[in-house]
């Protein structure tokens, strides 16, 4: 069954400095939304308020019609990758995804050109761009509604970068997935719906030209 | 029906197992946290020439350096728990929760050698 995520009326401000003023997205199961948004715009800001790690002075988040007021105390309603990695580096990569997975899932899970060998390698002997290959494919195969990634593709090899692509593509038939990084090319490959945070609201943008004319992207 | 009962065992399965990775984030955090705690807790013997405050420490100071360490070298791996519905005051409370009872037998064992 399709699901609804809505976040609303979000009003948040730092030291009296307005970031975020009113804004409102929705995504829907299928839906890769695509944000923008220059330098402290206020774009992981949202993606943690809407994780509900962070709070904010005024906000509403609505799954599948119901009000939370932090969605992440839920289980497998909304996951979030952090711009920096987040698993622990004392842990074993296959312990990672058996406590996240289960144990059956651990031998499907590292079945691919980037993880095959790397199972038993601990998380901090992993290069960057393995973790967060791991990290995102982790992400995306729970069984989480919705997935919130902060800049997947940094510093990810083009090659990676591909992999990454194919999996939130694959993820999307069945959750939504909202995704922010600078790698406007990339993002603007993947998603299906995009959206630029500018001056603390939210504008809709449908290609390139839309970014330019915001003044994300030179002209 | 054959299928319903199957659907209801699968179901059950599924809720056990999640319940267990539940039990193995907590156990997974309590460990990152236990090297500083030990180290804490048995240096006090130095300061303190009593084998009593090995788990006096493991109770008190050790964990809250352990989590405060935690706290400044790596916050970010709270998410781990996070994406698992897990908070930080949930993990904090569940590790003390098991210094407290590691401690207490501890030192039960401790005050009876003394006795001896």
């Amino acid at each position: 069954m399709p699901s609804l995520l809505e976040i609303d009326s979000v009003i948040k401000s730092y030291n009296d400095r307005p970031v975020l003023t009113d804004i409102y997205l929705k995504c829907e199961t299928g839906d890769i939304i695509g944000m923008f948004g220059r330098n402290g715009s206020g774009k992981s800001t949202l993606l943690k308020i809407l994780f509900g790690i962070l709070t904010a002075e005024r906000k509403f988040v609505r799954i599948d019609g119901k009000v939370f007021d932090c969605p992440y105390k839920t289980k497998n309603e909304l996951c979030f990758l952090p711009q920096h990695d987040f698993l622990p580096k004392h842990m074993k990569a296959a312990k990672a995804v058996e406590l996240y997975l289960g144990k059956d899932a651990v031998e499907t899970f590292f079945a691919d050109n980037i993880l095959k060998k790397l199972n038993n390698n601990k998380v901090s002997e992993l290069s960057g761009g393995e973790l967060r290959y791991l990290e995102i494919k982790l992400l995306l195969k729970t069984e989480s509604k919705f997935i919130l990634l902060d800049e997947p593709f940094n510093g990810v090899s083009p090659l990676l970068v591909e992999y990454i692509r194919g999996l939130i593509v694959e993820s999307s038939k069945a959750k939504g997935i909202i995704l922010t990084d600078h790698d406007y090319k990339n993002v603007l490959d993947v998603a299906n719906r995009y959206c630029l945070i500018y001056d603390g609201g939210i504008k809709t943008v449908t290609s390139k030209e839309g970014l330019i004319r915001w003044g994300y992207v030179p002209g | 029906m054959c299928e319903k009962i199957s659907y209801t065992f699968e179901i059950e399965i599924y809720k056990k197992e999640t319940k267990m990775n539940n039990i193995g984030l907590y156990w997974e955090f309590h460990r990152s946290t236990l090297f500083l705690n030990l180290v804490v807790s048995v240096g006090s013997v130095l300061l303190t020439k009593s084998f009593l405050f090995i788990p006096i420490t493991m109770m008190t100071a050790g964990p809250f350096l352990s989590f405060f360490h935690k706290e400044i070298t790596a916050k970010n791996e709270y998410y781990f728990y996070y994406n698992r519905g897990i908070t930080k005051v949930k993990l904090i409370v569940i590790s003390q929760l098991a210094n407290i009872i590691t401690g207490s037998i501890i030192f039960v064992i401790l005050l009876k050698c003394q006795a001896s």
